[in-house]
């Protein structure tokens, strides 16, 4: 048994194409099943050969919430890794380069700046050959040499390594398997012992899957009974099209890869109106095209979900890096006064459950709802623990036969609905015809601009926002009630606040609760009242307006005391987070 | 047990807004005619509506009816399509609304191959925002937008359907009813994506193509020994304008649908279909 068990960074560097990834995705699973909880966090640019990619492994026995920057083994398969990522280390960490890499001609460890961490220099590539592998293996090479170092048994990184290539065939996965082996026996005794870090088999661990938060989202509205998506790729949405395009025909799901954004939520907006549940994605330049068709639901009152992954804007901005600042152009899409429902999960595990919450409101609501990530949550692999809970499926008012016989003509836009929702038909139901109108329309759906029907019209479909609104669940704080310090935020940048939380209390610096707003339109009741109450108040965001603090502010009153705000296009650092927070406070 | 739908039937209680002597009574008269004698019932006939003139049919046709965006029906059409292939879906839209706006719809949904039939009201100008030079305004053509003439050349919407290899692109005339009816009887009946374009004279603000312009330049397809099979013919005779304008189906060919190729449809309308699923064998990939 070593120093430290179960809680650890791992980190691979390289070129894009060098297996980076996957890699990272295996060392990942390795823990997962080994009873631990992971969080891996990807670095790359916007390129398909060349450019410095990174993947980043978060282990711990205990939930984890975000990445952690101190790193504790270092992959490096190029000599750009060590330059970059050195400073990351930990004492005691260690870096396993592969010497046979042309990038590492002339380079010697000892002009690594970093005298308390070890450096293993591993042939990785003629470590491959030798295992009758290629080049490409080298990456296997090193994640053997990386449970060489933790000395876990072999058996549970072998049943990974097999699954991952099983569809490659036998031949191939001997390959991996031998070369694996190759770099587990290239650690020796001594080298794994000046490396404090272990992992240990975590014996009655309950069953978790490996998932990013497009993963989730796609595995949600699987739940939820979703049977189409159509989508047109941008990053970082694009997974969830790729999860969805591979996984959705055997679940009776119809897929579009549509000529643009465009198309992919008109060809949604179709498919709900005609009766399925019916889902859209994109990112922030993808959704400005939809702008306009986020109208047309809200005045035909069609309900469908689009997902909307966020990157670094303005325009094509930072591709592959993360940022919340599409909020104000969500919460102000297309023209005119409609409810628009906006949510936002913070991980991975509530994807799964507020996809399928987002489905149930558009359809009892019937108008869109947008279900808001970011790059960072949406390509972050984490442990969600299984079986998925199931949110009851809930279709929303459709008028009965027997009502439809009642009426000589059926009014689908009933302006005496008291809480707003006038039933539905669906096209094909015997007495239920009506227009589904983007004029403004009187209850049969036939446009009409008389002032008494446009004020009928308008003030009911604003009464299905109060009626929403009234039924939120009220603000909930995660820690303490009476706190030095309420942190409110959203989306991805929980996780980072709620791991710096912890630091705080674990050091007993200071006590913080936080307020993660995950309903943002409407905000749930109250939030004004539950701010105010609050000790002092501090929202962190990713974006460089504070546009989260502002929209609370207009529709509460409420005025944050402080603001953290980050939009380089990296997520929240725990760690700095702790500095920032600590500042403030004294 | 199925009771013989009429006229009557597809028709709403609105009247019509169009002005007096308006293509588009010509190309409503032929759509209701073609639905009646085709026996359908209205509530198993989608209608999607583009924003213009044409799409103001909306309020007139007792259908399901769905009045979208401007040059965006095509796209909801065809989720209305993939979702209940057991419906009959039909496109109304306008020469802005879908050769302009709209046009790389109107391609990509040529390369999908949905079941839908898509009718133009194509008066060569835009009707509602009072007369501005549309996408098949001819060159010079003098209008609010284009004072001292188009300087466009026109779209020629039937070589871009054939050049697309659409499997059915005609071209009717809302002065000829009973011909445009059986057009839209044979659009609707052809299995996959339907094309027909549709000219029709605005009264208001077209001086240029009036109805007399029009007839002398009209031939039908059928008396020009026209094989709808041969789409080399079918470029010839829609490249022939614009001093003689055949009108008919210029070209015809059979091939599978975009529903025909989701296997998860061939069992039934997806909307009747069971969405309650058991993850517990997908989810086993990611553990």
């Amino acid at each position: 048994m070593k120093p430290i068990a179960n809680e650890l960074t791992w980190k691979i560097g390289g070129e894009a194409g060098f297996g980076i990834m996957s890699t990272g995705e295996m060392f990942a699973k390795t823990c997962i099943r080994a009873g631990l909880y992971v969080i891996d966090y990807p670095e790359y640019p916007s390129l398909i050969r060349g450019g410095h990619n990174t993947d980043q492994v978060t282990v711990s026995a205990k939930p984890l919430w975000s990445h952690r920057r101190p790193v504790n083994i270092l992959v490096a398969l190029n000599r750009e890794t060590i330059d970059r990522h050195v400073n990351e280390l930990t004492p005691n960490g260690v870096i396993v380069y592969d010497s046979t890499d042309i990038s590492f001609t002339g380079f010697n460890p000892m002009d690594v700046d970093r005298r308390d961490v070890h450096i293993i220099s591993l042939p990785l590539e003629d470590l491959a050959r030798a295992a009758g592998g290629q080049k490409l293996m080298r990456n296997t090479v090193a994640l053997g040499a990386t449970f060489g170092l933790l000395r876990l048994d072999l058996n549970l990184p072998r049943a990974v390594v097999s699954d991952t290539f099983s569809a490659k065939g036998e031949a191939i996965v001997k390959l991996n398997l031998g070369v694996l082996q190759a770099g587990y026996d290239a650690i020796t005794a001594r080298q794994a012992d000046l490396f404090p870090w272990d992992i240990v088999l975590q014996k009655s661990a309950p069953a978790r899957m490996l998932v990013t938060g497009n993963d989730a989202l796609a595995i949600g509205a699987l739940q939820a009974g979703c049977q189409f998506y159509a989508a047109y790729p941008m990053t970082p949405a694009s997974s969830l099209l790729h999860f969805l395009a591979e996984h959705g025909p055997a679940e009776g799901l119809v897929v579009r890869h549509s000529e643009d954004e465009i198309a992919a939520i008109n060809q949604t907006i179709g498919a709900a109106y005609t009766g399925v549940r019916a889902m859209c994605g994109t990112a922030g330049g993808g959704f400005s095209l939809m702008t306009e068709a986020v109208g047309l639901a809200g005045m035909t009152e069609v309900g469908l979900v689009i997902i909307e992954a966020q990157r670094g804007g303005p325009s094509t901005g930072l591709p592959t890096w993360t940022e919340q600042g599409d909020l104000r152009q969500v919460l102000h899409a297309s023209q005119g006064d409609f409810l628009k429902i906006v949510m936002a999960p913070t991980t991975p595990t509530e994807c799964v459950t507020m996809i399928q919450q987002a489905f149930n409101l558009a359809d009892r609501y019937q108008t869109p709802v947008i279900v808001m990530t970011d790059k960072y949550l949406a390509e972050m692999h984490a442990a969600v623990d299984l079986p998925i809970p199931k949110i009851p499926i809930d279709r929303g008012l459709i008028a009965s036969a027997s009502e439809l016989k009642k009426e000589t003509a059926f009014r689908r836009y009933r302006i005496d609905s008291t809480d707003g929702v006038s039933p539905r038909t669906l096209p094909g139901t015997a007495d239920g015809l009506f227009l589904a109108n983007s004029d403004e329309h009187d209850e049969f759906g036939f446009s009409n601009e008389d002032a008494d029907i446009r004020l009928g019209q308008m003030d009911r479909r604003e009464r299905k926002r109060q009626t929403l609104a009234a039924s939120l669940p009220t603000p909930e704080l995660i820690g303490p009630g009476k706190a030095d310090l309420t942190i409110v935020t959203w989306g991805s940048s929980y996780g980072p606040v709620r791991e710096a939380v912890q630091q705080l209390a674990d050091q007993r610096i200071a006590t913080c609760n936080i307020l993660p707003i995950t309903f943002i339109n409407p905000l749930p009741p109250g939030l004004g009242e539950r701010l105010r109450a609050c000790t002092q108040t501090i929202m962190v965001e990713a974006n460089q307006s504070g546009q989260l603090a502002g929209w609370i502010k207009e529709q509460t009153g409420h005025d944050f005391d402080h603001h953290i705000r980050r939009y380089d296009g990296r997520p929240f650092d725990p760690d700095e987070l702790v500095t920032e927070l600590q500042a403030i406070m004294h | 047990m199925a009771t013989k739908h009429t006229i009557r039937d597809f028709e709403t209680h609105q009247t019509p807004t169009w002005c007096p002597g308006c293509g588009d009574f010509g190309i409503w008269t032929a759509l209701k005619g073609a639905v009646v004698e085709l026996g359908l019932a209205p509530h198993d006939l989608v209608v999607v509506f583009g924003i213009g003139c044409a799409g103001n049919q909306a309020n007139f046709v007792r259908a399901y009816g769905f009045h979208g965006l401007h040059g965006r029906a095509l796209p909801v059409a065809e989720g209305i399509a993939l979702a209940n292939h057991g419906l009959t879906t039909i496109v109304v839209g306008g020469d802005g609304d879908g050769y302009g706006e709209g046009l790389a719809h109107f391609i990509h949904t040529m390369r999908a191959n949905p079941n839908i039939t898509y009718l133009v009201h194509d008066n060569q100008l835009y009707g509602l925002t009072k007369g501005q030079a549309s996408p098949t305004s001819m060159q010079g053509f003098h209008t609010s937008s284009t004072p001292f003439g188009n300087p466009d050349e026109p779209l020629n919407p039937l070589s871009l359907a054939i050049a697309t290899d659409c499997g059915f692109v005609a071209r009717g005339f809302a002065g000829d009813v009973p011909h445009l009816q059986q057009l839209i009887v044979q659009g609707i009946k052809h299995r996959g994506f339907s094309f027909i374009d549709i000219l029709q004279p605005c009264v208001t603000f077209n001086h240029l193509n009036t109805y007399s312009w029009f007839y002398e330049r009209i031939v039908k397809l059928d008396t020009l020994q026209h094989d709808p099979h041969n789409r080399l013919q079918a470029w010839q005779q829609a490249t022939s304008g614009p001093d003689q304008l055949p009108i008919g189906v210029f070209y015809q060919a059979d091939k599978p649908t975009l529903e025909d190729r989701f296997e998860q449809l061939h069992n039934g309308p997806l909307v009747e279909q069971h969405s309650s699923r058991d993850l517990s064998d997908l989810l086993t990939h990611y553990t």
